[in-house]
């Protein structure tokens, strides 16, 4: 593990803004977002990439920001749920919130960032193809029903 | 945990004692009429506390305060839109707060008073209370308008969010009355026949909005896991991985020079790592050596092993059961009956798995101290913080956080994932957060507890069940985590036991029971030293699960349709059985599926009525149990929010299904062995059915929901897989080895 001596400078790309941080290289993305720079709507909930809960999107992929070293992201442009859009507007968000979605909510950053990630490559998913974009984020409340009811609104908008 | 009626049957001192303290307390309003000072002294600029719920500021702003914790379960919504409803307030211009943690205002009658928000129970309980105190912040506010006006406050009416004086066309907004009102230091009474009639509802039923999605979307919704202070520090702590287990030696030179340490700090049988950053707590904790003491015979704990001396107890005849529900003469109608058949049920520990890790944030300071928690238990927050702080109770100020799940692991009395952060704060003399790593929180747990159950139905020569006795070998959590409610309530094993009655406490049958009048339930008591608690659906879920299994098979011994079995046995309850006909309706009962089976559960629980059924398939070789469609029919009286109780139901039937299909912790040598979700997954997209909701709607008054879909769901799995497959499972959960051996 990391000694004191291996903090460095690492620059990071967020939302659009350049953050620059004093940090272990080795320091997952998300406790540089969390505790670093104070975005805290991405979300811990297992710290080993099987929940879903710290989804974020490097370069328009979704990756688990709990196990990406943030010495990985060099030139990268990361964005989180703070970034998706500008207003709280995009179709998946208006989508979530029509249908009211959230129960506890703590996991639907996660989930939203993953939907949007699926959007953006496959604009119309058949459910198959949303179980499989989506089945890496769990939903302990069981909202999983609305969530992909969500997905279909929001794809069917966007060409609408 | 109890419903207002969910209790056994007279019969001890112990549970007479419980009656006396649960009955008529349930709809007393015996609530202080003055205002709590702690809320007279924090009225803002301008703003009138009209009474304990409801403040109304000049400009027509209404806040409510809602008392119930918010955990996903939308109470946040349903409380406040009650108060508002009586009020006749202007919803749109309505916020809502929690409550302070003040038990003598807010609390629940039946929990000591305390706000405690378990067992289903929020609506239930405070939908009385809430509406009377609505009505009375209506007339207090007429009151004053009829003063003003000189008129007689019989001629006033309401419209939403003003007084009306219909004969001139005057109107006051709620707003403009507060500048002037003067509130009467005895709260007007209200009787029940002024409050509104369902007909009249405005809001009750038709606002579908739960608070808080935007903040739930956009990621600015604020959990406790997400408060930053000045200055602020991180701790990660080590705790006794076996209850009850002392330091022997601990070596933190390792962590001491990891970058970012602060200090390391010691207390009772916990290892702070306090640093700048959780991450660097995190790490350096992996340095820190702790040997722990033998505790005894939980060190030797296995689970598997322990599983069997359960089936063992239970199967033991000779044994004394504690009789939490009996009527007639069960012993003497089975020793009479020309059969008696019987089958053995058992259920695993399973984990609460709330996805955000348990968590808390501390300050201390001028002999304060401020506590930013999501807990379903306030006053214990506070007791818990105020002791590991120093500080006296009533300087500590509650934050009360949204919770990212909570399914009954934040109410536990110890408070352990608050108390660290209390001490480490006085200690470090800064601000401190305490974040749990998910192993942390499994490690940690407090699970549902294991059980092995036996029933046993005696068959008269009629075909027809005479005599019924249902034994329950498991450990009740209260004595060991809730001992002040184990005090209270002499002792009952309430927990363990919630879902193995069919009558009221006092005796007298539950019409929406099944009719069995020879019977009884018996508490086959275990003790394990093990860290157990109550989990979404409690004791109902394994108990409910033997039942309706149990049903399922007795049906098959005697040839009959499951359904129609079911509806017989409900004879008493035109409800119960509407909702055994409509979901039946729903799935289309009786009609052949290619390749997949159909199977029924019915239930009471916190005086709702579900059933449910599941379509499901079994894939043989992989050991796999797929539930395709899930059809769900519950009468819970006044849906206050229905579109929130559809999603509830459906919520809680996937986490029942999840429960059944592959959640099992097991312990060996004391320690939990499941240490993240590869090891313990709960149910994912790709294995969540549909699940279609109907309610019955009716004018009765609000019962349970939240726990009302888990306790079901499981039976209607296990009896799917019989009609698939003609073999029973009877062992929670249905893992892969589980289905292959059935299938043998």
């Amino acid at each position: 593990m990391a000694r004191a001596d291996s903090t460095t400078t690492v620059t990071l790309n967020v939302n659009d803004s350049r953050h620059t941080l004093d940090i272990d290289p080795q320091t997952p993305l998300l406790w540089a977002l969390r505790d670093h720079i104070g975005l805290t709507g991405t979300k811990f909930g297992c710290g080993i990439a099987l929940c879903g809960a710290c989804t974020v999107h490097v370069d328009g992929k979704p990756v688990r920001a709990c196990v990406t070293p943030v010495g990985s992201l060099n030139g990268r442009r990361v964005v989180t749920i703070e970034g998706l859009s500008t207003k709280s507007d995009h179709p998946l968000q208006r989508a979530w919130r029509e249908l009211q979605v959230p129960q506890c909510g703590y996991c639907q950053s996660g989930q939203i960032m993953s939907a949007a990630a699926l959007l953006a490559r496959t604009p119309k998913p058949t459910n198959e193809q949303i179980d499989a974009a989506m089945k890496g984020n769990l939903c302990r409340c069981g909202t999983y029903g609305k969530i992909r009811a969500a997905i279909h609104r929001a794809a069917n908008e966007r060409t609408d | 945990m109890p419903s207002d009626t969910d209790n056994p049957a007279a019969g001890t001192t112990s549970r007479r004692d419980f009656l006396r303290l649960t009955a008529g307390l349930t709809f007393c309003f015996g609530f202080p009429a003055a205002l709590p000072a702690a809320l007279a002294a924090a009225e803002p600029d301008g703003d009138r506390q009209i009474n304990a719920y409801v403040n109304i500021a000049p400009d027509g702003t209404v806040t409510i305060y809602s008392p119930s914790a918010e955990m996903g379960q939308g109470t946040l919504s349903s409380l406040p839109l009650i108060v508002a409803e009586e009020l006749d307030a202007d919803w749109s211009r309505c916020r809502v707060l929690p409550s302070p943690p003040l038990g003598d205002v807010y609390g629940d009658p039946v929990f000591l008073n305390m706000i405690y928000t378990v067992a289903s129970r929020s609506v239930a309980v405070y939908f009385d209370r809430l509406r009377l105190f609505g009505a009375r912040a209506r007339r207090v506010l007429m009151m004053n308008a009829a003063e003003h006006w000189g008129v007689p406050l019989a001629e006033l009416q309401t419209e939403p969010g003003r007084v009306v004086h219909g004969a001139s066309g005057r109107r006051l907004g709620y707003g403009e009355i507060a500048v002037f009102a003067e509130i009467p230091p005895e709260l007007p009474e209200i009787d029940p026949s002024e409050l509104k009639s369902p007909a009249e509802f405005r809001l009750i039923g038709k606002v579908a909005e739960r608070r808080d999605m935007a903040g739930k979307v956009d990621g600015s919704l604020e959990f406790s896991i997400d408060v930053r202070l000045p200055d602020m520090v991180y701790a990660a702590v080590v705790r006794p991985p076996i209850p009850g287990a002392n330091i022997l030696a601990v070596d933190e030179r390792g962590a001491r020079d990891m970058p970012g340490v602060i200090d390391i700090l010691r207390q009772d049988q916990q290892v702070a790592v306090v640093a700048r950053s959780w991450f660097e707590a995190l790490n350096a904790r992996d340095r820190v050596e702790v040997r722990w003491d033998r505790v005894g015979a939980v060190n030797d704990y296995d689970s598997e092993r322990a599983m069997e001396g359960n089936v063992a107890a239970a199967r033991d005849l000779s044994r004394d059961g504690f009789a939490w529900d009996s009527g007639g003469d069960a012993a003497a109608a089975l020793n009479a009956a020309a059969e008696v058949f019987e089958r053995e049920y058992r259920s695993d520990f399973m984990y609460h798995a709330g996805i955000e890790p348990l968590n808390a944030v501390v300050r201390v300071r001028n002999g304060t101290a401020e506590v930013w928690a999501g807990t379903q238990a306030p006053p214990y927050t506070v007791e818990t913080v105020a002791q590991m702080a120093g500080v006296a109770p009533d300087k500590v100020t509650l934050h009360r956080s949204l919770m990212g799940g909570a399914f009954g692991r934040r109410s536990v009395f110890g408070m352990d994932f608050v108390a660290d952060a209390a001490w480490i704060a006085r200690r470090i003399e800064r601000p401190v957060k305490v974040v749990w790593s998910r192993e942390d929180d499994f490690r940690y747990g407090h699970f549902r507890p294991m059980t092995a159950q036996l029933l046993r139905a005696g068959i008269g020569d009629d075909g027809t069940v005479r005599g019924w006795q249902h034994r329950v070998a498991c450990e009740d959590p209260l004595k060991r985590f809730e001992p002040p409610l184990y005090e209270a309530w002499g002792g009952i094993p309430l927990i363990a036991m919630e879902g193995s009655g069919h009558a009221a406490m006092d005796g007298s049958p539950w019409p929406y029971a099944y009719d069995l009048p020879d019977r009884v339930a018996e508490y086959v008591a275990v003790e394990t030293g093990l860290r157990i608690y109550a989990m979404r659906g409690v004791g109902a879920l394994p108990n409910r699960f033997a039942i309706e299994a149990f049903i399922d098979e007795l049906a098959e011994r005697f040839g009959v349709d499951p359904l129609a079995y079911r509806l017989g046995l409900l004879h008493r309850s035109d409800r119960a059985r509407a909702v055994v006909k409509t979901v039946a309706d729903m799935a289309g009962w009786g009609r052949p599926r290619d390749g997949r089976g159909l199977g029924l559960a019915y239930s009471h629980h916190a005086d709702s009525m579900v059933a449910c059924v599941v379509e499901a398939s079994v894939d043989a070789k992989q050991g796999r149990l797929r539930a395709h469609k899930v059809w769900l029919a519950a009468d819970v009286g006044i849906a206050i929010q229905p579109g929130n109780v559809v999603d509830q139901l459906e919520g809680g039937v996937l986490f029942g299904l999840s429960n059944a299909m592959m959640e099992r912790i097991t312990i060996r040598d004391g320690v939990v062995q499941q240490r993240n979700f590869n090891e313990y997954d709960i149910m994912r997209m790709d294995d969540a059915p549909s699940v279609e909701v109907r309610l019955l709607h009716n004018a009765a008054h609000p019962t349970g929901v939240g726990e009302t879909g888990t306790v079901v769901a499981p039976a209607a799995l296990a009896n799917a897989f019989a009609a698939v497959t003609g073999r029973r499972l009877r062992h929670l959960p249905f893992t892969p080895d589980r289905v292959r051996e059935a299938l043998k």
